[in-house]
Formats: structure tokens, C-alpha cells, sequence
């Protein structure tokens, strides 16, 4: 191995990259040395996530680029490969980076100096940030930093990323690596010619261990860690399911009962401002287009903004303390008897934010077949862009009942929804591999993090940063959609009937009605036009299918439409009801109107049965073109995306009619 | 026409015209480029 390279001339503009286990808080340091200056895209030609972002160092602008998690540079994985390539400069857009920063958890020395030993063999020059140091010396250990130092060969920098301690000296040590020629530490030179085809392995366990004798003190208090004592708890095979199931019903029973009063606000202000438009702009198509398309679409699916921000505070509040991977180590239980490779945890974790990164994260699973049956269960994880499906049925006929006296109907409900989409998923799994993805399953082992105390800007930035998203979503593509789906439900207009509402009346009854009012007569022809419009004979046209669920046309068009997007069924809704008003009534909510919602022949729209039965298709139903979108990407083939449309439409239509037919037998409405 | 008329042609074309787009743009993540993928405004995925 070469060790000397010869010395870098001066460079203005520094590319450094972070390298460390998972868990190590490498992402926590990225986070805390960039800002929110991080770009996310993805390394040339494979499908490996590229993060980095900028960092000011001593004054100069340098990229930190921010490697996956690794145990090792082994090379086995896609993960490992990319880390490779980037460290010796082999993929094309990205400069080989004048420095590596090494991600050491110090409560896990031996695991983690595994990697910065293979990182010494790059000649790339490294400098070693100690992290989890506050818990190391919780745990009353003791570690001479100089003397570390000394026998790794490379400095070493203790860091609190919460604190920012360690953040200047971390700048200079880089400068100082940089200015020196790497050399690899004499007891790992030339171990593979003395030792055989493991004697690399040997080697590097040998000097870890050393030095880890030589620097660190470990104390011989008999302590019981405070984390082992919890796991005995939240990790026991029946206690642990049943803490996981309370704290799910006590996360989904906050985001109902916090988020219900800042949602009426938005619900209001969202119609206060199509009453103002209304009032203050002539009467005409585009005062229509503006307050029943664009407020009444975009407006609908905004209002659910308060349960995403709480939704998400209480993911990443769970993910930062350590006890979603305890939720893992449950779940895996019931996994790994299914053939799931345990691996498949986090990505199907990740797809109850969105089946996207979910998907994406897949990447990690070796194994093809293991990999594809996860990609295909994936979207059974119910993401947030459902979460304004079920709130809205379940606030219109679920709110205010109890369970058992004194758990909200309305938790059990959402808690139901999530449950059902990781049953189907389950039994999917063990379906598909025991059929056309047939694989032994593979050993995992699982680490768990210790417990800590959640770092709350974190915490914040992550959910702000979902927020943004959920938000420009509802101002691109919703908005897109809302205003196609208004012109299409508006369009043709006949011309024997009233072109808009308030137009065609008499001027007396327009001076003397309130505001954003209609009559009887427009109400009655606005719901003829609805129905003759290019919207309404699409949704007639689908209605014998979809019938034998419960539902009318009305619903046959949200349903087509959510296929973009799955929380464009809200933003349908909303067009829909506005489109024909109540007589004497201003702009509803969503949810009153839904209520009162009649189909042709008068009968009630929607119970909840049918409400129910909604949220059964949509927990199974295949709604997403950029999941299909991704899933052809990760295949690499169509086979599998038209798979998966067929075999998660039939299983939505099959379970939504079974439900509604049952349910309908059963006497319930 | 009415200027509203025309304003509301102007705002339904521009929609169509974004979501050709969009669709153009997913449509050509469903093979693999060398750059970032398909953009679903899931872009940013939280990690410990």
C-alpha cells in the first residue's frame, strides 16, 4: 500500500468526508457543521443516496460529504462499494476528498475503530471525531484522548454536536492532517503477507485492541446500564408489543385531540378567505376557478398541516431516544418468521413517512429476492399522504365515540388503519417468499443504540423540514391537480344553464341574500352541470365497478385522481361538495359537507360504513405514480411495478368489498 | 371572450403544460440516470 503520496499543494476549496458506523452520530455532526446548507441527490448511475452540504472551515468554504453508515469498507454492498469509490476518487462529480473525518462512537470503541482502520489504508489523511463522549463518561469510563491519539497515529477530537464542543478544533486538525503525508500505523503495514488470508483481520483486532488497552480506563463499578434495565422491559415478547401498541394509541390520540383546534382554524380561515374573494371579485368563472378550485383544493388538504408537523415531531422524537429500534427488534420477530430479512425494518419503517426513501432504503438488503419482497409490501406501510384520507373520514363519523370507556375511537381507528396495512403486508411477505421469491432467510443481527435524550433541534428541523415538503407538495402538485380536476368538472357548460352561481338570479334576490349563498335552482343546476361535465361521465363511466363498494361517481372521480397523489382525493372532495352548495348556506367544511353529501336518487352519500370501507381501499390500494415511478427504477423492470398495481388494487377491492358487503349483512350502515 | 375568460384559459393551460412536465420527468426516472431520481417531494428522509 502506498503511504506516500505526495503532499497536496494549496487548495482554496476543501472537500472533507464523513465516514463512521451507524449510530456513531455522523449524521448529528453533518447536521450540526453544515446548517440546513445540505444537498440530497444521488451518486452516479446507482441508486446510493449523496448527501452533502457546505462547511465553513477556518474562514474557507470547504463540501462535507456525509458517506453512508458503514461497519466496514469490505465492499460487499452497494453502500460499501460507493464509500470506496468516493475515498479514492473513482466516481465521476465528486472530488476525492482531502481529508476524512472518522465518526468514533466512544461508548463502542472496539466496533467502530474496525472502519478507521481499513480508513488508514486509503492514504487519504484522517483526523477522528469521538462522539457519545458525555455517555461514555456517564458510564464513569475514563479515556486519555493524547495517548489514543498517539498510538492511532491521527488526531482525535472529542465532539458534542449538540453543544458545538469540539467544532474549532475539528477545523484545525483537518488543516493540520492535510499539511502531512498519511502514513498507516506500523502494526497494520504488510499484516496480510505475515498472517494468511485473515491475518488483515487479525492484525487490526490485535492494534484496536491495544489501543483501546493502553488509553481507556474502564471502570469496575458493577453497573447496570439504564438502558439494559429498560429494554428488559420494553423488549420483552409480551410486555414490549403491548408498550408499543399504548405508545402508538397514545401518538395517534395526541395528533387527534392537538391538532383538532389549530385545524378548525385553518378549516375557517381557509373559507373566510373564499368568502372574501367571493365578495370582492365580480362574479364570473375565474372568481369560480379561484375559490371552488384553487382555496377549496389546495385550502382542503393544507388544513391537515398541524397532524403531519405532529405526526412527524413524534417520528423523529421516537427515532432520536433510541425506542424505534426497539420497535424494530419486536417487530422482527414477527418478521424473520415470515422470511423478511431483518434488514427490511427500516425501510418499511421509513415508508410510514413515504414509501419513496422507504423503497429507496431497500438498497442495503443483499440479497435480490429479499430485496424485491420488501420493495413490493413497502407501500402497505401507510404514509403520511394517507394521513388526510383517514383524519377527514374519521372526524365526520368517528369523533367523540369511546372504546372500552375511555379510549378515542378515533386512535383506534387511525391506530386500525396502520395495523391492517402491516398484517396484509406480513402475510404478503410470507405468500411471496415462499412462491415467486423463495430465499432462506438470512441472519441478522441488530444493534440497539443506547437511550438518550432527544436532541430537539433535531427533532424540530426534521419536522419542519416534512412540513416544507408536505407543504410545497400542496402548492405544486395538489394545486396543479385542483386546478385541472376544476376545469374538468366545470367544463363542458351548457348553455341553457346558468354559466356560474350568483349570476343567473334575480338582482333583487342577490341584493337581499347573504354572501356566497345560492338558491335551490342553482344548487340543482350546478349538480346538472357537475354531472354532464368531462369529471362527472369519466366518474359515471366507472361507477358500475365501484358501486358494489359503496360508492357513487362522485367518489369515482376522487378516486381516479388520487392516483397522482394520494392526498388529492381531500382536494377532490373538497371541489366536488363546494361545486354544488346548500341552499342558504355559505362555503361548508369539507367534513359538514361530506355529512350531508346526498347521491342522485337522495340518499345519504356517505355513512360510516362507507367511510370505513374508504379507508380499507385506501390502506391496501396501489395510489402513488412516483412509488410506481421508483419501483421500476429499483427493479429495473416493468414486471414488477404492474405486479405490484394489479395485486394491491385487487386486494384493495377485494377487502373494501368485503367490508362494505359485510358490513352491510351485518347490519351496520 | 371575458378577460376572465381568458385568464382562466391562460391559468388551465399552465396547469396542463406543468403536469406534462412532471409526468415527462417521472417517466424518465423510470430508467436509471445518472443523477438524483424522481422527485415525489419526499426527497429528504429523516435519519438517526
Amino acid at each position: 500500500m502506498d503511504t506516500t503520496s505526495a503532499k497536496p499543494g494549496i487548495k482554496h476549496h476543501l472537500t472533507i468526508a464523513l465516514a463512521g458506523n451507524p449510530n456513531a452520530g455522523k449524521t448529528t455532526l453533518f447536521n450540526s457543521l453544515t446548517g440546513l446548507k445540505q444537498k440530497v441527490a444521488n451518486y452516479p448511475g446507482v441508486t446510493v443516496e449523496r448527501k452533502q452540504g457546505a462547511w465553513q472551515l477556518n474562514g474557507s468554504a470547504a463540501t462535507l460529504i456525509d458517506l453512508p453508515g458503514l461497519y466496514s469498507l469490505d465492499a460487499t454492498s452497494m453502500d460499501e462499494q460507493i464509500a470506496r469509490d468516493v475515498i479514492t476518487g473513482k466516481i465521476s462529480g465528486v472530488e476525492k476528498p482531502d481529508a476524512i473525518i472518522a465518526v468514533v462512537d466512544a461508548t463502542n470503541l472496539e466496533r467502530n475503530l474496525y472502519l478507521v482502520t481499513q480508513l488508514f489504508e486509503f492514504g487519504v489523511p484522517v483526523v477522528v471525531a469521538l462522539t457519545m463522549i458525555d455517555a461514555f463518561e456517564k458510564q464513569k469510563h475514563e479515556i486519555d484522548i493524547t495517548k489514543f491519539s498517539e498510538l492511532l497515529g491521527v488526531p482525535v477530537v472529542a465532539v458534542n454536536a449538540k453543544s458545538g464542543r469540539g467544532r474549532d478544533e475539528l477545523s484545525k486538525k483537518i488543516h493540520t492532517v492535510i499539511a502531512r503525508q498519511p502514513k498507516i500505523p506500523y502494526e497494520l503495514n504488510g499484516a496480510s503477507e505475515n498472517g494468511g488470508p485473515h491475518g488483515k483481520i487479525f492484525a487490526r483486532y490485535n492494534f484496536i485492541s491495544n489501543v483501546v488497552q493502553e488509553s481507556v480506563k474502564h471502570n469496575d463499578r458493577h453497573e447496570h446500564k439504564v438502558s439494559e434495565k429498560i429494554d428488559r422491559v420494553l423488549t420483552h415478547k409480551i410486555f414490549g408489543l403491548v408498550i408499543l401498541i399504548g405508545v402508538l394509541l397514545f401518538v395517534f390520540q395526541t395528533i387527534f385531540s392537538w391538532a383538532s383546534l389549530p385545524m378548525d382554524l385553518l378549516d375557517q380561515g381557509f373559507g373566510a378567505i373564499g368568502d372574501f374573494v367571493r365578495s370582492e371579485m365580480p362574479p364570473g368563472i375565474l372568481t369560480d376557478l379561484i375559490v371552488d378550485g384553487i382555496i377549496a383544493g389546495v385550502g382542503g388538504v393544507l388544513v391537515f398541516l398541524p397532524q403531519i408537523l405532529l405526526l412527524f415531531l413524534f417520528i423523529s422524537l421516537l427515532e432520536d431516544t433510541g425506542y424505534m429500534a426497539r420497535a424494530a427488534f419486536l417487530m422482527d420477530k414477527l418478521m424473520s418468521r415470515v422470511g423478511l430479512h431483518g434488514k427490511a425494518f427500516l425501510p418499511l419503517m421509513s415508508s410510514f413517512a413515504c414509501a419513496i426513501p422507504g423503497i429507496m432504503a431497500t438498497r442495503t438488503i443483499e440479497n435480490r429476492r429479499d430485496r424485491f419482497a420488501t420493495i413490493l409490501i413497502a407501500p402497505f406501510m401507510s404514509c403520511s399522504a394517507r394521513l388526510p384520507v383517514y383524519t377527514l373520514m374519521i372526524a365526520a363519523f368517528f369523533v367523540g365515540q369511546t372504546v372500552f370507556g375511555f379510549i378515542s375511537m378515533a386512535a383506534v381507528l387511525m391506530l386500525s388503519m396502520y395495523a391492517l396495512g402491516m398484517l396484509v403486508a406480513v402475510a404478503v411477505a410470507f405468500i411471496l417468499k415462499r412462491t415467486i421469491l423463495k430465499a432462506p432467510p438470512p441472519p441478522f443481527i441488530m444493534e440497539l443504540p443506547p437511550y438518550r435524550v432527544p436532541n430537539f433541534r433535531t427533532v424540530f428541523q426534521n419536522m419542519l423540514t416534512r412540513a416544507w415538503l408536505f407543504v410545497k407538495r400542496a402548492g405544486t402538485v395538489i394545486l396543479t391537480i385542483s386546478i385541472i380536476l376544476w376545469a374538468l368538472m366545470y367544463f363542458p357548460r351548457s348553455g341553457q344553464l346558468p354559466v356560474a352561481s350568483g349570476q343567473a338570479t334575480a338582482a333583487s334576490e342577490v341584493e337581499t341574500r347573504p354572501v356566497g349563498s345560492v338558491s335551490t335552482t342553482e344548487v340543482q343546476t350546478e349538480s346538472e352541470q357537475l354531472k354532464h361535465s368531462f369529471a362527472g361521465k369519466l366518474g359515471h363511466a366507472i361507477e358500475p365497478v365501484i358501486k358494489p363498494l359503496g360508492f357513487d361517481w362522485k367518489v369515482g372521480v376522487a378516486l381516479i385522481a388520487s392516483f397522482a397523489a394520494r392526498e388529492v382525493l381531500v382536494s377532490t372532495l373538497s371541489i366536488i361538495y363546494n361545486v354544488g352548495k346548500d341552499e342558504n348556506e355559505q362555503s361548508q367544511t369539507l367534513i359538514s359537507a361530506i355529512k350531508d353529501a346526498k347521491t342522485d336518487d337522495g340518499a345519504p352519500a356517505w355513512t360510516p360504513l362507507k367511510a370505513l370501507t374508504l379507508m380499507v381501499f385506501f390502506v391496501l390500494a396501489m395510489q402513488c405514480m412516483s412509488t410506481l415511478a421508483i419501483v421500476r427504477r429499483e427493479t429495473n423492470s416493468w414486471r414488477w411495478p404492474i405486479f405490484m398495481t394489479a395485486y394491491m388494487t385487487g386486494l384493495a377491492y377485494v377487502a373494501a368489498l368485503l367490508t362494505y358487503q359485510g358490513g352491510t349483512l351485518l347490519g351496520f350502515q | 371572450m371575458s378577460v376572465q375568460a381568458i385568464f382562466v384559459a391562460i391559468i388551465i393551460l399552465g396547469a396542463f403544460v406543468y403536469a406534462a412536465v412532471v409526468f415527462a420527468r417521472k417517466t424518465r426516472s423510470f430508467s436509471k440516470k445518472s443523477n438524483c431520481g424522481a422527485d415525489c417531494g419526499c426527497e429528504s428522509k429523516t435519519k438517526s
